[in-house]
């Protein structure tokens, strides 16, 4: 390889890698989510919202057949 | 070489080359189907099995490529892969034109709007659940599309190495416009931490590869020797006990050239360590019917001038080169490509001390009292 070329190589991937990294990272889901702005008065948030009494499946629609 | 061109000069390690690679591939794309249905609680629809498999595909032989070029810097061993390296890169386009086509069709047959305009519709670059991640892969696309189309030594030699090498690393944006493709497509459907994870091990690997390759070649350049002055530029570069005969030893220079120093039945000569073909090591190849030979391609030189043998007409810079008792000693400045130089006879034996070479301070100058080289030089 010319001086050149190796010079090339040797500035890309200090800078592709952890980009790239960084990238998978943020797009997985796995980044922690903040809000961006306060929610509106009145609005129902996590900590005065009341439980969910039923678990988060549903029941399959009743069959309509006689 | 560049005598004549054909599609492709066939013979049979090219041919083994391709029958390991299509095979490979084929067995890939094979496996892949059948673990997407065997795995699958429902019945997956198979052209997107399909479109999925040509996609992994290329983006696995897209790795292996990646990995070829640092494998090969940091041991000889791996330079076989390196032989035919172009023909992995036009397959892996292939495969990701398939997938391209595909999806294309599959997804945007039914529509209004052509499927082109339909990817951006409703669409925001600011978002990433509606981050049109398919202009990502038609970028990458598009840069291996002029790989491939230029992939052929025709190019090479009309577009100059310089610029050829420079339109390929292109390979490197295309490498990060499919991760994020990825990253903002298939892995925001499939949160599956497997294919996470083998995302990021393939980052790893391929970037590590590449980082480790580059921390030895610039520990290679900082252990360079320098002339000790300008009035005597020889520089003291190897032993005559480090080069095998019909082998050659690779010296960096200060500055960051490396010089390609080989023995021919006990005469030395030295050139440019760089292949005129496409920048190969020089260095770590061999002569083959008395001809430095490239270790990638098989591009040959002849070792007392640098010129391809005819009816090749690629040129290298040579180097003068001298024996002091068991001493190598090179004038790092190179000569235009294709000056024939004396070749320097090494001693018989570890034992001979015998100068056969006047010591250098008796040689005539390289250069004259003003500074200017010679005519043989630049």
């Amino acid at each position: 390889m010319t001086r050149a070329h190796r010079r090339a190589h040797a500035l890309v991937w200090p800078i592709l890698l952890p980009a790239l990294a960084v990238l998978l990272w943020w797009s997985s889901g796995l980044r922690p989510t903040t809000p961006t702005q306060a929610p509106p008065p009145g609005a129902i948030t996590g900590e005065t919202a009341p439980a969910p009494s039923e678990p988060d499946t549903q029941a399959p629609p009743a069959d309509p057949s006689p | 070489m560049t005598n004549k061109y054909a599609w492709v000069a066939w013979n049979k390690h090219k041919k083994v080359y391709d029958a390991i690679l299509i095979a490979s591939v084929l067995l890939f794309i094979v496996v892949y189907t059948g673990l997407s249905f065997a795995l699958a609680d429902n019945p997956p629809d198979p052209v997107v099995v399909l479109m999925r498999a040509f996609a992994s595909a290329a983006i696995v032989l897209l790795h292996v490529i990646l990995c070829v070029g640092p494998l090969s810097r940091l041991s000889s061993r791996f330079n076989a892969l390196l032989y035919n390296r172009r023909h992995m890169g036009v397959t892996m386009f292939g495969l990701a034109l398939l997938h391209a086509v595909l999806v294309l069709f599959w997804y945007g047959a039914f529509g209004d709007k052509d499927p082109i305009t339909a990817m951006f519709d409703g669409r925001s670059f600011l978002s990433v659940r509606a981050f049109p991640w398919e202009s990502l892969g038609m970028l990458a696309l598009l840069i291996l599309f002029l790989m491939a189309a230029t992939s052929h030594d025709f190019w090479l030699k009309n577009l100059a190495p310089s610029a050829w090498k420079a339109l390929h690393m292109g390979v490197y944006v295309a490498y990060a416009a499919i991760i994020a493709h990825v990253a903002l497509g298939a892995l925001q459907d499939n949160r599956s931490p497997i294919v996470l994870g083998l995302v990021f091990a393939g980052l790893l690997v391929v970037g590590g590869l590449h980082v480790a390759a580059g921390l030895k070649e610039a520990g290679r350049d900082a252990a360079a020797p320098s002339p000790t002055s300008d009035d005597e530029p020889w520089v003291k570069v190897a032993s005559a006990d480090d080069i095998p005969t019909t082998r050659g030893k690779v010296v960096c220079l200060a500055g960051g050239e490396r010089v390609a120093i080989f023995n021919h039945n006990g005469k030395l000569s030295a050139m440019s360590n760089v292949c005129a073909h496409q920048g190969g090591p020089l260095g770590e190849g061999k002569i083959v019917d008395g001809c430095v030979t490239c270790p990638w391609h098989g591009y040959q030189y002849l070792p007392e001038n640098g010129q391809s043998p005819p009816p090749y007409d690629e040129k290298i810079p040579t180097y003068a080169i001298r024996v002091r008792g068991r001493d190598i000693y090179l004038d790092p400045r190179p000569l235009p490509p294709g000056t024939p130089v004396e070749p320097a006879l090494l001693p018989a034996t570890a034992d001979d001390d015998t100068e056969l070479f006047e010591p250098v301070a008796d040689r005539a100058p390289i250069s004259d009292p003003n500074g200017n080289h010679n005519g043989e030089r630049a």
